[in-house]
């Protein structure tokens, strides 16, 4: 089963598939409900999307069917966003979608036709736990790995997926970098060979902001610097992310950058450098080996383009959370933003980031 | 491939094929012109007109062919929001229910039967008695194929509100059941050709006598005025030929196959759940819910072991929805699924249905 989301990326993943000689299904996910009938055209791409999956199938030659999963979705995501924004958090929801929902609705649904193994076109990769390159981890089951197009890699959004469904899931791209999968696509006649990237969250065709301001009750409040001082208005405290630069509604001559978000006082703190820290808290861990007894040397990645930072991450004792100290001080990630373990390009485990601070040992500015 | 989705559309009859490829074979003319080719493709049209008029027991002029149905439940639900109220029911295909909701018109329930609650049906003709323009009930539902008492409804808005419309959309049941325009008060009836055996594409509003709707299409006065746009001579003859052969079909010998595959089913799953059989059916319907069995996984699986039927109604994106007409009964549906025969459906397609539906419930409860 091969999840053709109408990109370019799964259309090559399922030419792949059909090209080894598999049986191959297409499915599309309906993730989110349409406008309303009559309604503007809001941007909705679901639509689109669907037909352009179903063009590559019929292309392909494999059968190509929708599964819709706008309830949950809409629960372990969309919900789960603005409830996250209301609480002060800045939430990343293809992560969430990638833990809760794509994977194991997949899965399930897999089972139930008798398919073996489920496939994206993610830019990651999946290689034999057996892997002599490294020998910490338990035996046979597979690893997950940056893509092989660095530019393009998408780990970051998968390392919260389940570990024990990764024996069943396929990467069929993450091994090609994003031009030679444009060619295949071109060289096959797949519609979808030149469109464009989707960058944007597929439920937030009008911005994050019109999708909050509808769901949540959002009032105007003070932004206050360092000292204190009113420096300006906001448009609701929940809108705004720690370290945001832009649209603050501060007129001062410098730039300023969000340091704190307080929601129960309807405030935000601005401050002229950008928030950094040393330490950051964890919870929701997810390992990909045996959760490590002694502190463990990585890379953290605390975005899905980020800088990966020399990091010593130690597991609480029981499960579920750990601290990573790192190295040099590095720009402060909000809380709700995932922090990925990586050792080379392997990925070792992740944490929801709940704490952002500087280590005791280091003196407040 | 086994086809058990002849409601999404049947497949073509071969009178059908042959009238439209009789058209087209009179060469490129508008039936508007005034030369002999033209002429030829207008008595072609205006045939049809009247076959298919002899079909209802109405006068030809009191047929108006359409894009579809879609097209005629639109006109009808517009012309009558302009002129006041708009009552629906609760179960009507979305070519009424969406334009109607937008008119502020006022839906009514159904009972758990999937029948049109008649008592409520009084209850907002009365209090809508003098704005209440058209009252929009469908034939036969598309889901259950729960057929609604049209006779007893025209009935009430005559009685209490004289002045108002009855619609009707008779997609599904146009030449199954019998549906009397103008006698009975049904002032106007949508159709539609793939659901009889014609071509996609083509359809038609019927109208009483002395009915008359506000244009939708408005341009070069087709269809006496009523319907603008080149008439589509070749979809109207397939539509006709279509219907004719519809209406002499041996429905009975379906509905004996329908039954025959209702029986099979119950007989092989315990907890098989049947609904709208309380009501009077299309014999061509079952709509069915098997619980623990995800209607849409059954929709693939069935796919794959090569039989077609479908799942409650299907949004834009082709993904599987919840049914309304299922909400609007008070069931619980997630596991429905609708298995719809035609005029082309044998013994033997249904048996070897029945053992795929069996082994696809038994391979999904695991």
């Amino acid at each position: 089963m091969v999840a053709m989301s109408g990109g370019v990326d799964s259309s090559v993943a399922a030419a792949l598939l059909v090209e080894a000689g598999h049986e191959v299904v297409g499915v599309t996910m309906k993730l989110h409900s349409e406008p309303a009938p009559g309604g503007p055209k809001a941007g909705c791409c679901t639509v689109d999307d669907a037909e352009d999956a179903r063009s590559v199938a019929a292309t392909l030659g494999i059968p190509h069917y929708m599964v819709n999963l706008s309830v949950e979705f809409t629960a372990a995501v969309m919900d789960a966003y603005s409830a996250a924004y209301a609480s002060g958090r800045t939430p990343n929801p293809c992560v969430e979608c990638n833990r809760l929902v794509k994977f194991d609705e997949l899965l399930a649904r897999a089972d139930l036709l008798g398919i073996d193994a489920v496939a994206t076109g993610h830019h990651a990769r999946l290689s034999d736990g057996s892997d002599a390159s490294d020998s910490s981890g338990a035996a046979g089951s597979p690893r997950l790995r940056r893509g092989y197009d660095r530019s393009k890699d998408q780990s970051y959004v998968l390392a919260c997926v389940n570990p024990s469904h990764l024996g069943r899931l396929l990467f069929p791209i993450g091994t090609l970098t994003k031009d030679r999968v444009r060619r295949i696509a071109e060289g096959l006649g797949l519609r979808t060979a030149r469109k464009a990237e989707s960058m944007e969250v597929c439920f937030l065709p009008g911005g994050k902001e019109a999708f909050l301001s509808a769901r949540l009750d959002l009032d105007p409040g003070d932004v206050l610097d360092r000292e204190g001082t009113v420096v300006g208005r906001h448009r609701g405290a929940a809108l705004y992310t720690i370290g945001q630069r832009r649209g603050l509604g501060v007129a001062a001559g410098a730039p300023v950058f969000v340091e704190a978000v307080d929601v129960s006082s309807n405030t935000i703190h601005v401050a002229p450098t950008p928030p950094e820290c040393e330490v950051l808290s964890v919870v929701r861990t997810v390992w990909y080996r045996p959760p490590p007894l002694d502190p463990l040397d990585v890379e953290v990645q605390t975005s899905a383009h980020g800088a990966p930072r020399r990091a010593r991450v130690v597991a609480a004792e029981g499960g579920g959370a750990a601290s990573v100290r790192l190295d040099e001080p590095v720009p402060a990630p909000a809380p709700g933003q995932l922090a990925v373990f990586y050792e080379g390009d392997e990925v070792v485990g992740s944490g929801e980031v709940v704490s952002a601070t500087h280590a005791e040992t280091v003196p407040s500015r | 491939m086994l086809y058990l989705d002849h409601a999404a559309s049947t497949p073509l009859r071969p009178e059908a094929r042959t009238a439209f490829a009789d058209v087209l074979a009179l060469g490129p003319a508008n039936p508007t012109g005034a030369h002999a080719r033209a002429q030829a493709v207008r008595a072609a049209l205006e045939l049809a007109r009247e076959r298919l008029a002899g079909c209802l027991g109405v006068l030809p002029g009191r047929v108006v062919f359409t894009s579809g149905g879609t097209e005629s439940d639109n006109w009808a639900v517009r012309a009558g929001a302009s002129r006041g109220v708009v009552l629906y029911s609760a179960i009507e295909h979305p070519a009424v229910a969406v334009p109607a909701r937008a008119s502020g018109g006022i839906e009514i329930p159904v009972c758990r039967s999937g029948v049109v609650d008649l008592d409520a049906l009084e209850a907002v003709l009365r209090a809508h008695a003098s704005d209440a323009a058209l009252v929009s009930v469908m034939a036969a539902n598309n889901e259950t194929g729960a057929v609604q008492p049209l006779p007893e409804i025209a009935a009430l808005v005559r009685d209490i509100c004289p002045d108002c419309l009855v619609h009707t959309d008779g997609v599904q049941a146009f030449t199954k059941e019998p549906i009397d325009v103008g006698g009975s008060g049904i002032g106007a009836l949508s159709l539609s050709g793939h659901k009889i055996g014609g071509p996609v594409g083509i359809g038609a509003m019927v109208l009483g006598q002395e009915v008359e709707l506000e244009p939708l299409l408005l341009g070069g006065g087709q269809e006496r005025g009523r319907r603008a746009g080149t008439p589509d001579a070749a979809g109207a003859s397939a539509l006709a030929a279509a219907a004719v052969a519809s209406t002499h079909e041996d429905w009975a010998r379906v509905g004996f196959l329908r039954d025959r595959l209702e029986a099979g089913l119950r007989a092989e799953i315990d907890d098989l759940v049947v609904y709208g059989c309380e009501a009077p059916r299309l014999v061509t319907h079952t709509f069915i819910g098997i619980p623990q069995v995800p209607a849409d996984m059954a929709v693939i699986a069935c796919d794959r072991a090569g039989l077609a039927i479908s799942a409650g109604s299907s949004c834009s994106s082709g993904a599987q929805g919840a049914s309304g007409t299922l909400a609007a009964m008070g069931a619980d549906g997630s596991g429905a699924l609708r298995l719809s025969l035609g005029w082309s459906t044998s013994l033997d397609e249904v048996d070897r249905a029945l053992d795929i539906l069996v082994d696809v419930v038994v391979k999904l409860r695991g």
